[in-house]
């Protein structure tokens, strides 16, 4: 046997024989370890990489102060403190807006409106978008044909001008502009599940479950669902910051949380017309939006890397 | 004989003689266009069912009386059966009328007509410097590959990706208006005032937005170029004693073009949208103000027919992405 292999593989034997000595220690390295479940193999290689955990403390930080924010807030999110257009002091560590509100304070009850506006939003573009896209990927035929081409009308729009008109049908609002932002997005989530599933639909142990007589409602719980949910949970992560940007733009416009509720599109948008007299105000609203929307990328990236290699690819 | 062979391209399949293969694909794809199109119109038109409430009631403001409702319901055709709405949009909008706006009481394509030029001018500096800082940053990138020059160029792409386009666009005007006086922070010259004056008043508009652009560039035609600089043909090229900006130009470029193709179209939708925000930095009346105008006003027509130029602009934008795919793939021609 040893000899018909060492025909096949060029190099010879002694390299050959070198790549199975090779395997062997990574086994013993394995075996010593004891097996490993999927999770820790997926939670090693994402705590491997430095910027996806630095981005993960990061998100971890902001959830804290958007719970507790209110006790964390020196100042009331529409206190009046008096002092005006105020640039960075010891009682205002992020100087004052022109109405003389704290501008740290309003931060930080800013951060519980990013979060749950981004969030949301992307739970609107999977509950809207998942289950065409299974049905698509699953059944075929015109039913596949139908969702595909709705999938790619809604990708024809420039998204944030689909969330624009949306928005700006139902009127401005925090809660409509994450149902737009929702809509905007679920037909990227329809694609990514239909690719997945049809993906999945050629596996052997799909094949073996139909010809054991299972049912297709069994092979989508027991098989499919499973096997798409790492690529579900790449997309979100991914969409996170993409929706944290658009509330934002929305924000600024006007059209998404509505003044005087603090959101730092909204305090970008105060901070720009008042940017003539006190340059600084824009500068901690748009801090935050581009920190927390890189601490989604790289952790959005970083468990893509630490999924499986099909994964990675995709 | 004439062998027909299947091949998919994109959508459908097509059937593909020895000849006219790209003839086919132009056909197919623009037979393609016009179901597109059909389902476009039918998402813009169901913006009305989003429209809170009575829109009629709404237009006609709070506390107006029943009867005046009822004439804006029966002049806007409220009325009439959904399906007949619809027809009556796709027959006004086959004849190239838009609408009037409800605000203004003027043709919406004559504010279109007016305000679009700012708004496309602003999206092409924009992609023009997406193009020109993107390309060489995403090659230098992937041929050095691993080495600080990459890492420093991935950082900045990274960051760029996150930026949101009107924060920048600020912090642009904070330095090179404010501070050193550069270049105009707002207002828009015609282009038929000249080049000079035009661009003098987009460039900063146009950097805000391009910048985002550019780093997805870098992103994606590093990973293009490092896929097509580790192909064999590459090894050949260089061990023929090649120099190397010949080599990566020439021969990994033009293999990474479809993906930088690809990004450069979505990009430009993606910049279509992000322009009407950055509008609204840069006191530009374009489409953005319009639209935010319109949102104000309750003016649906009016943000229906700047949805619909959106939507047209960008999947003209598509279709040339997909043709020019014949083009960069000598592979999709041949067979």
């Amino acid at each position: 046997m040893t000899d018909i292999a060492a025909d096949r593989i060029p190099g010879g034997p002694e390299v050959w024989r070198a790549h199975a000595e090779g395997h062997r220690v990574e086994q013993e390295i394995d075996e010593s370890e004891g097996p490993i479940s999927a999770r820790r193999r997926f939670a090693r290689r994402f705590f491997r990489q430095r910027a996806a955990v630095v981005g993960l403390a990061f998100l971890v930080l902001l959830v804290i102060v958007a719970v507790i924010g209110p006790w964390l807030a020196p100042y009331g999110e529409n206190e009046l403190t008096g002092k005006l257009l105020s640039g960075p002091t010891a009682q205002h560590w992020l100087g004052t807006d022109e109405s003389g509100r704290d501008t740290f304070s309003r931060l930080i009850f800013a951060t519980r409106i990013a979060l749950s506006a981004a969030f949301s939003a992307v739970g609107i573009a999977v509950a809207l978008g998942v289950i065409p896209g299974l049905l698509a990927g699953l059944l075929g035929r015109w039913v596949d044909y139908t969702v595909m081409r709705v999938v790619e009308a809604f990708l024809a729009f420039p998204p944030l001008l689909l969330a624009l008109a949306i928005n700006g049908a139902m009127g401005p609002g925090l809660r409509n502009a994450m149902l737009a932002i929702g809509i905007v997005y679920a037909p990227r989530f329809t694609r990514m599940v239909r690719g997945a599933v049809l993906a999945v639909k050629e596996e052997t142990f799909i094949e073996a479950a139909r010809s054991m007589g299972c049912s297709t409602g069994k092979i989508l719980t027991a098989h499919v669902l499973p096997n798409i949910l790492s690529p579900l949970v790449v997309q979100i992560s991914l969409s996170l910051g993409f929706t944290l940007l658009a509330e934002a733009a929305l924000s600024f416009l006007g059209l998404g949380v509505v003044p005087p509720e603090a959101s730092w599109g909204t305090m970008l948008s105060r901070a720009y017309l008042k940017f003539f007299q006190q340059p600084f105000l824009a500068i901690p609203p748009g801090m935050m939006i581009l920190l927390t929307v890189l601490a989604f990328n790289v952790v959005g990236d970083g468990i893509r890397d630490s999924f499986g290699r099909e994964i990675r690819r995709s | 004989m004439v062998q027909y062979r299947r091949r998919t391209i994109g959508v459908g399949i097509a059937f593909v003689g020895e000849g006219g293969f790209v003839a086919k694909l132009i056909a197919q794809r623009l037979l393609s266009f016009i179901p597109q199109l059909f389902l476009v119109s039918l998402i813009v038109f169901c913006l009305v069912l989003l429209v809170p409430g009575d829109p009629a009631t709404t237009l006609a403001g709070e506390d107006a009386p029943p009867e005046v409702v009822e004439s804006i319901r029966e002049d806007l055709g409220f009325n009439d059966p959904l399906v007949e709405q619809y027809a009556r949009m796709v027959g006004r909008l086959v004849q190239g009328d838009l609408g009037t706006s409800i605000t203004t009481n003027v043709p919406v394509s004559e504010a279109l007509k007016e305000n679009a030029p700012v708004t496309l001018s602003l999206t092409f500096v924009a992609m023009t410097f997406a193009i020109l800082i993107g390309v060489p940053l995403g090659i230098l990138a992937a041929y050095h590959s691993g080495r600080s020059l990459d890492r420093f160029f991935t950082l900045i792409a990274t960051l760029g990706v996150a930026a949101p386009g009107f924060f920048v666009g600020m912090m642009l005007v904070f330095v090179f208006a404010i501070k050193v006086q550069w270049f105009p922070s707002v207002a828009y010259e015609p282009l038929s005032d000249g080049v000079g004056p035009w661009f003098r008043h987009l460039v900063l508009p146009g950097l805000a937005l391009g910048f985002a652009a550019s780093a997805e560039i870098t992103r994606q035609l590093r990973s293009a170029m490092k896929d097509a600089l580790s192909q064999d043909y590459i090894r050949t090229a260089k061990a023929k004693g090649l120099m190397p900006p010949r080599v990566v130009l020439k021969h990994a470029l033009k293999n990474a073009a479809v993906p930088l193709v690809t990004v450069i179209g979505l990009q430009l939708t993606v910049l279509l949208g992000g322009a009407l925000v950055m509008e609204r930095v840069f006191a530009l009346n374009g489409l953005g103000s319009l639209a935010v105008n319109a949102v104000r006003g309750k003016d649906l027509p009016m943000l229906q027919g700047i949805v619909l130029v959106g939507v047209f602009i960008s999947m003209l934008v598509n279709l040339a992405v997909d043709l020019s795919y014949g083009y960069f793939n000598p592979r999709m021609r041949a067979r």
